[in-house]
């Protein structure tokens, strides 16, 4: 039997050719592409599938400020083959992209609520936008909590510390492995929290990072009184197809693509206790 | 005639030379006829030129781990209980391309250069084969995200169904709401009346398969024939063994998630990942690329880098490989696409090497879930 099915013009599995305006490099493992967009919609916490001609694509965050609606920014570490390969291009060179995919943070701009933003790692990349955004609401208090490995790995520290000059942002980093210059603090983020001047009612909390530091610092923010409604988590898993279709992203019922990775914490956080999933 | 029409008159009566025509009209509506044959030991889905390349007096056996076939003393076509293949890789096809990069000017290019299409005449289909595809369907056809390759084979392909009277002792189509009766999602539909092989009773289930129809030399059903094709499949119901209670299952799978029971059946499982590519509705897919080419090609949630990330895969042993999948058939599926991913077709436990039924192990879980609670 045949079927009534209308398919778009564009299949969304195919992907555009798009040039790279610039390459920087953030930290020794990390840099940002800065890859035209030609105009697309976005949502900060979304995702593209990024790759370089040749390599096999991989799911990356856009990084950068949504005011900047001609370009796609992809703040990237180098771990693989495909990362390793998008490393290798300049301004110029052309890139593969498919997207945007996935649902991403709550609108703080829509919100009448004060932000908490903790993060570790790369974990920071996907929050940036929303950053942006919040750094712009001058009557709205945001609390970035933030922990790298070294100080040598802490991203975007110029930007970070202009935000800390500003009198609605509170940007409170820490390392795992502190050098001798470093004057901030040393130690798990989850140990920034109870420290952190939070009402919990007026709050909402946006964590990223490895899914340990996430299931704790969740749990740290419970106890503060936050309800779970009011944290939401970025999840990271295998995203290949960015629709559904492929199934690799699945956790349980779940395909990450397509209902997040963005999640309230209060969805997910059965899901995130076992081991496995 | 309009729509309705076909529904309303009694099927008719292809005889053994007229459904040897079907072959000539289906090539004139442009089909390629597919149907069962003997291929490789197994009954499985191939082009066939004439009704002499059908399983004449051949059946299939059977059992945990274990597909063998062998021959019966009849004539029957249609005398195995289902192509060891389903229909899926016909329409989600194992590999295929999707896109194509070039350099043209300098510049690199994309064209979507997709495989040729056959228009496909599927013969043979039994209900639990139209099942999968209409769960294949709610899978790869969702609004906005289709998969184009899959939308362009469904689009292309014709249906016709056979009536399962053989069920193996695997099959528990029944349990899953999927067979042996063929009710619905097919272009025509036959049923072979006994001794087998001479006659075939016709519905039409689409205006399609009411044009071909039209096309053949078809008599009134008698009575006794009418009655011949509802005595064959109550037969066919009758012979089911194997069940599987869906009720609870899902609360069983989703409570039993950390019970040590998935260990015991890690220590059999080999991880191989027989039981997706059996499976007539397992889609996962995996994207490759060689050279220039950008692939479609089927994955199995068994491999570990199917949920690899740079740290590990996220299931790493088979224990939650195995857990993932049986999860994801009998319980996740339905939050999904609001139907069960199991058509009750037993290929996954014909062809587990180690034979792990499906059936058993969720029977098992609802008895760990229901120990919970006592």
């Amino acid at each position: 039997m045949a079927t009534a099915l209308k398919l778009s013009t564009h299949d969304p599995m195919t992907p555009r050719i798009c040039e790279v305006r610039s390459f920087r490099r953030e930290t020794v493992d990390v840099f940002t592409l800065e890859i035209e967009s030609g105009g697309i919609d976005w949502q900060p916490g979304q995702f593209n599938m990024v790759g370089a001609i040749g390599s096999r694509e991989i799911p990356i965050s856009i990084s950068g400020d949504p005011a900047r609606t001609d370009i796609w920014t992809h703040t990237i570490r180098e771990v693989g083959n495909c990362s390793r390969a998008l490393a290798h291009l300049r301004a110029g060179d052309s890139v593969l992209m498919r997207g945007p995919f996935g649902v991403g943070w709550p609108e703080v701009e829509a919100e009448h609520s004060d932000l908490l933003v903790v993060s570790g790692g790369v974990g920071l990349v996907p929050l940036m936008p929303t950053l942006y955004l919040a750094s712009r609401r001058p009557a709205l208090k945001t609390t970035l909590i933030y922990g790298s490995r070294s100080p040598c790995d802490v991203l975007f520290s110029h930007r970070l510390a202009e935000w800390s000059s500003y009198p609605n942002m509170t940007v409170r980093l820490t390392v795992d492995h502190p050098d001798t210059d470093w004057h901030h603090n040393v130690g798990l983020v989850t140990r920034l929290i109870p420290t952190s001047p939070i009402n919990p009612f007026t709050t909402i909390a946006l964590i990223c990072g490895p899914e340990v530091m996430m299931r704790f610092t969740a749990r740290e923010l419970l106890r503060e009184g936050i309800s779970p409604r009011s944290i939401y988590v970025s999840m990271e898993r295998n995203m290949k197809c960015g629709m559904g279709l492929c199934g690799h992203c699945q956790l349980r019922g779940e395909f990450v693509c397509l209902s997040g990775p963005v999640y309230p914490y209060d969805r997910i956080a059965r899901l995130m206790e076992i081991p496995e999933l | 005639m309009s729509k309705l029409d076909f529904h309303t008159q009694d099927p008719p009566i292809l005889e053994a030379e007229a459904f040897g025509t079907l072959w000539r009209v289906l090539n004139d509506f442009g089909y390629q006829v597919v149907g069962p044959a003997l291929r490789d030991g197994a009954i499985r889905l191939v082009p066939l030129e004439s009704a002499d390349d059908l399983p004449r007096g051949i059946r299939d056996l059977q059992t945990p781990g274990n597909y063998r076939t062998s021959s019966r003393d009849d004539g029957y076509l249609f005398g195995y209980s289902h192509v060891a293949d389903g229909a899926k890789r016909w329409l989600l096809r194992p590999r295929t391309t999707l896109w194509r990069i070039s350099r043209r000017d300098g510049q690199p290019t994309i064209e979507e250069s997709r495989d040729p299409v056959p228009k496909v005449a599927l013969l043979g289909l039994r209900a639990c084969d139209l099942k999968a595809i209409e769960i294949l369907d709610r899978v790869m056809l969702r609004e906005s995200r289709a998969d184009t390759d899959y939308a362009e084979c469904r689009e292309q392909t014709l249906l016709i169904a056979v009536n399962c009277e053989w069920p193996s002792s695997l099959c528990f189509c029944e349990s899953m709401g999927a067979g042996p009766q063929a009710t619905g999602g097919f272009d025509l539909c036959l049923t072979e009346l006994p001794p087998g092989g001479d006659r075939f009773l016709v519905e039409v289930g689409s205006p399609k398969g009411h044009e071909i129809l039209s096309r053949l030399n078809t008599r009134p059903a008698t009575t006794n024939e009418l009655h011949e094709s509802k005595k064959v499949i109550a037969r066919a119901k009758g012979s089911l063994r194997k069940r599987l209670e869906t009720r609870g299952l899902t609360q069983a799978l989703y409570s039993g998630v950390e019970d040590d029971h998935w260990e015991r059946v890690a220590g059999r499982c080999f991880a191989c990942g027989n039981c997706t590519f059996s499976c007539p509705t397992c889609f996962c897919c995996d994207y490759q690329d060689l050279g220039e080419i950008h692939q479609r090609v089927w994955d199995t949630c068994f491999h570990s880098e199917f949920s690899g990330l740079h740290g590990g895969a996220v299931r790493g042993s088979r224990a939650s490989k195995y857990r993932h999948w049986i999860t994801h058939k009998l319980a996740s599926w339905q939050e999904q696409f609001q139907t069960l991913g199991c058509v009750g077709c037993g290929r996954c436990i014909a062809w587990c090497p180690a034979g792990i039924d499906l059936t058993e192990e969720a029977r098992a879980l609802v008895g760990v879930a229901q120990g919970d609670t006592k």
